[in-house]
């Protein structure tokens, strides 16, 4: 299994809630450089938590991968994340409102000898998500 | 063909002249006419000379503003960037905000794909726009993202 197919067996076991497979393909010790990862428990912990998290948000999120690449010890994955808030975003004070959500994050991971994940880079599109649920106006144009 | 090492260096080289020197000569050549972007700011326009425009805009509004590449992934025609821009909101961060004169320092992962010549066709990223706004005070919240999984 090459690391691009561990990227997307891991976004359609994070789909499914699928933990062990998680706990397969991401090392325990993983540092994910994420906008907010601070907030998370270090490590797999907190990639589960966010995952959890979400699914807290928006009970009926889908993620689906755009595109996935890779070289070297790297790959690259571009998902799009959609649901409804029917759940509330806690760690932005949002309470639930049934808007829905389709935003965008991009991704970056570094990946060991093996295939797991030991170190992730990535943005999401939080802005538009936010204009999206509603607790942001629009920008000018938009 | 362009290999993903030369479009890597276009990359890097682009960064260079472009957002750091406001060499928009340089962009003009790499950009194929056709060229679609797929994230541009609101109210801005993705194609060549909309691109362009906002490159502009961006040297303009940010005029100390540089870019730093940390990491990059090249494979087939693809190259994605991750990089660390850093500068004064000296003439307004977003269309239509007052400058707050304050300094950001804030990341983006873009994605760029190159034709067989080594011309760039079509760019989407994401800017760490939250995290700049927070460090210029203008955030609605000082929550980062933690909502996917990593």
């Amino acid at each position: 299994m090459d690391n691009v197919d561990v990227m997307r067996r891991l976004e359609e076991a994070y789909g499914a809630r699928d933990y062990d497979t998680v706990r397969e393909l991401v090392a325990t010790d993983i540092v994910a450089h994420t906008p907010g990862s601070e907030m998370l428990p270090p490590g797999i912990e907190g990639c589960i938590a966010a995952n959890e998290g979400g699914f807290t948000s928006f009970p009926d999120k889908k993620t689906e991968v755009l595109e996935a690449f890779g070289s070297g010890d790297r790959t690259v994955v571009h998902v799009r994340m959609t649901g409804t808030n029917d759940g509330g975003l806690e760690w932005a004070g949002v309470p639930a409102n049934g808007k829905p959500v389709d935003v965008d994050w991009v991704q970056i991971s570094r990946h060991a000898d093996d295939g797991k994940l030991v170190e992730t880079w990535a943005q999401m599109d939080v802005p538009k998500m936010m204009v999206q649920l509603g607790v942001m106006p629009a920008p000018e144009g938009m | 063909m362009a290999t993903p090492e030369e479009n890597a260096a276009t990359c890097r080289e682009f960064m260079e002249r472009v957002f750091n020197e406001g060499d928009m000569g340089f962009a003009e050549k790499m950009m194929t006419d056709d060229f679609v972007g797929h994230s541009p700011p609101p109210g801005m326009k993705g194609d060549k000379a909309g691109t362009i425009e906002m490159f502009r805009w961006m040297r303009n509004q940010v005029p100390d503003g540089k870019s730093e590449i940390l990491d990059m992934v090249a494979a087939g025609n693809k190259v994605a960037v991750r990089s660390r821009m850093t500068g004064t909101d000296t003439n307004g961060f977003m269309p239509g905000m007052p400058p707050t004169g304050k300094t950001f320092s804030a990341e983006s992962i873009d994605v760029m794909t190159f034709n067989e010549d080594g011309l760039n066709t079509e760019h989407y990223g994401i800017f760490d726009v939250m995290g700049a706004m927070n460090q210029l005070g203008l955030g609605p919240s000082q929550g980062g993202e933690g909502e996917h999984e990593h």
